[in-house]
């Protein structure tokens, strides 16, 4: 159970820098895929995941940033007690960084119908 | 089972620091004669020769550029045929890229970084060593074909079907294609160095918000590498497979893609722009802090920026990419990550000029050249913004416009502040200054005609001048801005004479610049300049991101190694705690060995496919000597 718990407290600091490039990356490769699923679909496809994606992203980000000890002191139970706090806020605006570039996305496919070539 | 007791070993703390001093020079030093200098590893040695060689890579291309811009400085001139004009462009492209550009900002990481985490040598030494001989041999075949007339002339991208067997008879095309084998492994192998010096060789209590911004940029700047480089090598090595035993990668009509090398190319070719530019970045943060006299502002969105920089570069490489006809839907995925990068971008530009307007600016050279990226970079940042918009890149896509731009993003992004960067480390590495007075009007003088010889190719693109065209006709009425551009780009030329001059005449009658000319905050500069072989005498141990500027007095050290064979010490990747003492090889020739067995093997390759077979034996001889146990301590774990 320890184990386990460490591993969870290491990750959380780290999943704002992890999830949303993540996201960003796939999303950017079914930009490439689905434009012809949605031509006929007729059906904002990309537009919906780009903005789930950018949803998920600030969660992600929210997610690490809660992991950023609030009292000064090292965090507990990780394999990095003096660099969580850093890692977290790191993490944190990583996560808005790419919840903006995810929503410029969903924003250009709100624009463009998947028809055009 | 009974085990003898060990030799109580001999440690650092047992030693007076003479004594110290006197048995890790004895084991650090690299001794004198061409034997010894062609089997070091020391990392400042092969960091000096990486940036030395790079610089001269810089005056070749410059020249390059210089006759480009006399056969374009009147119309229908004659100063050299399309096909000398062919290579001509293409050796400065790939040249600037391959053989300057990426590999001299790896040569500062590979002699600072080390010093900046303040550890005795960089990780895996020996490959540093073969890392650069494969450097110089790539140059040396790049620049040994286009002497013989054989130089390529497909253009840096060497786009398919052009540079096919269809189309590109002869080896031009292969030269370029191994050249990419050459440097693309060297700098894999000094990107693997550094990840590993980063994430394991720091100071002890050199956390992660601790680190140099500067190393925090070659950190990303190595991931980069690590994962764009093998796309470009995948490309050309496909490319040579089309060309020599007949493979269809690229050929459509046995089922291969044309487009699949542009994709290949720029999912490499866009990350490369911000493997030069990142570097940059971290220097630029390194000369603002200690010319502004105060600590960063904005250390946590700065290592933010970069991070995210690097990583949102691998989602723009269709912005090379959109008059090819793929999906608009898929390509405004990509101008929406073109234009989202600019945050980041913005974000390192507020945090320095807030740095400087919080701070006590002190008006040297290197933060002369500061100023001039500020201005450059943004300008060129802006018409990046531009271009990343698809219909405003349709019309000008492959024009002169572009030509400005990235001009105006490398030179102004890259090299302003490595210009300012040799300024600023120049007593470093050399132990004297360079002239105050002659840097002034080197800035001055690059800056002014760096901005009269690429503003106007703005304009050109706008009036429509492609790029890689040998001439022109003189109805175009280009005539005259050609004429102002190449007569500008001599202003330009004349600044970086000048700035060789001057490196050249401080080496031996420059100003002796004490051991912290700047008053520094970082650890290069807690040790002598020139520094000494092992670097440090005892390890620096860290309590902030400033220790020579928080710890004024007396920078607190750790010990505990072993003085009489090479060692350094491991810590954790997060918070630097030291976890371990690791040996650290000696020098060795077999690197040099290693590298020129590769060389003839792949040199070979251009001519027959069996030099793989056959060039793979002498390689493995060299890798076996080179691992070979030697007797030595180092070989102890």
């Amino acid at each position: 159970m320890r184990t386990r718990s460490n591993l969870r407290a290491n990750l959380v600091p780290c999943g704002g820098l992890l999830v949303p490039p993540l996201l960003w990356a796939v999303n950017t490769q079914l930009g490439q895929i689905l434009p012809y699923v949605e031509c006929t679909a007729h059906f904002a496809l990309m537009g919906v995941l780009s903005f789930a994606g950018a949803v998920l992203s600030l969660a992600a980000g929210f997610w690490s940033w809660q992991a950023v000890p609030r009292n000064g002191l090292p965090a507990s139970g990780t394999g990095f007690p003096n660099s969580v706090g850093f890692l977290g806020a790191l993490s944190g605006l990583n996560g808005l960084v790419f919840a903006f570039t995810l929503a410029l996305q969903g924003a250009s496919s709100l624009m463009l119908t998947g028809c055009e070539r | 089972m009974s085990v003898a007791p060990e030799e109580p070993e001999v440690l650092d703390r047992r030693l007076d620091a003479a004594a110290l001093d006197r048995r890790l020079d004895a084991v650090w030093q690299t001794p004198r004669g061409l034997w010894a200098a062609l089997a070091t590893v020391d990392h400042k040695i092969i960091g000096r020769r990486y940036i030395a060689t790079a610089f001269v890579f810089l005056a070749l291309g410059g020249l390059l550029a210089v006759a480009m811009r006399l056969q374009l400085a009147r119309p229908e001139a004659r100063v050299m045929s399309a096909d000398r004009y062919n290579q001509v462009f293409t050796m400065h492209g790939a040249n600037m890229m391959f053989l300057f550009a990426v590999p001299v900002m790896e040569a500062m990481a590979v002699y600072l970084v080390p010093l900046m985490v303040g550890t005795r040598n960089i990780a895996f030494p020996r490959l540093n060593a073969f890392s650069y001989w494969m450097y110089v041999a790539g140059g040396i075949v790049l620049w040994g074909a286009f002497v013989f007339d054989m130089g390529p002339d497909i253009g840096w991208f060497a786009y398919v079907p052009l540079s096919g067997p269809q189309y590109a008879p002869g080896k031009r095309a292969d030269i370029w294609a191994q050249m990419i084998t050459f440097t693309e492994v060297s700098a894999l192998a000094v990107a693997v160095e550094l990840v590993v010096t980063i994430f394991k060789q720091r100071a002890p209590g050199m956390s992660l918000d601790r680190i140099p911004l500067f190393v925090w940029s070659m950190l990303v700047t190595s991931f980069l590498i690590i994962i764009a480089m093998p796309a470009i090598m995948v490309a050309s090595t496909s490319l040579i497979l089309d060309r020599l035993i007949g493979t269809h990668f690229f050929n459509p009509a046995e089922g291969g893609d044309v487009l699949l090398w542009q994709h290949l190319f720029w999912f490499f070719g866009h990350p490369e722009v911000y493997i030069i530019f990142l570097p940059a970045v971290g220097m630029v943060s390194t000369l603002v802090v200690t010319f502004s006299r105060r600590p960063v502002f904005g250390y946590l969105g700065l290592v933010l920026a970069v991070i995210s920089t690097g990583i949102l570069a691998f989602g723009l490489w269709v912005h090379h990419m959109f008059v090819t006809g793929l999906p608009r839907l898929g390509e405004s995925f990509f101008t929406g990550s073109s234009m989202a990068i600019a945050i980041p971008s913005g974000v390192q530009i507020f945090c320095w000029l807030a740095t400087l307007w919080s701070g006590r600016p002190v008006l040297k050279v290197p933060l002369l050249f500061v100023y001039a990226f500020l201005f450059t970079f943004v300008m060129g940042g802006m018409t990046g913004v531009m271009v990343a918009s698809v219909p405003f890149d349709t019309q000008v896509h492959d024009t002169y416009f572009v030509v400005a731009h990235f001009h105006y993003v490398l030179v102004g992004g890259a090299v302003f502040p490595l210009m300012g960067a040799v300024y600023y480390w120049f007593p470093k590495i050399t132990g004297r200054l360079m002239s105050e007075r002659v840097g002034r009007w080197v800035a001055g003088l690059v800056f002014v005609g760096f901005n009269l010889t690429f503003f106007p190719m703005h304009l050109l693109g706008l009036a429509g001048m492609p790029r890689r065209v040998y001439t022109y006709p003189a109805e175009m009425q280009w005539g005259s801005v050609n004429l102002f551009i190449s007569l500008s780009a001599l202003v330009l030329a004349s600044g970086f004479l000048l700035f060789f001059w001057d490196a050249f005449r401080s080496l031996r009658h420059g100003i002796p610049a004490g051991d912290n000319p700047w008053d520094a905050p970082t650890l290069e500069w807690a040790t002598s300049s020139p520094p000494p072989s092992y670097n440090f005498a005892r390890l620096p141990v860290v309590s902030s991101a400033y220790p020579l500027w928080d710890e004024r007095d007396a920078l607190s050290v750790a010990t505990g190694l072993r003085p009489d064979r090479r060692e350094v010490l491991v810590s954790s990747v997060a918070d630097a705690r030291p976890e371990a003492r690791e040996s650290s090889p000696r020098n060795s020739i077999w690197p040099l060995w290693t590298a020129i067995a590769t060389s003839i093997m792949l040199v070979w390759s251009i001519f027959t496919p069996w030099a793989v077979v056959w060039g793979s034996i002498p390689i493995a001889t060299a890798l076996i000597g080179w691992f070979w146990p030697k007797g030595v301590p180092e070989d102890d774990a």
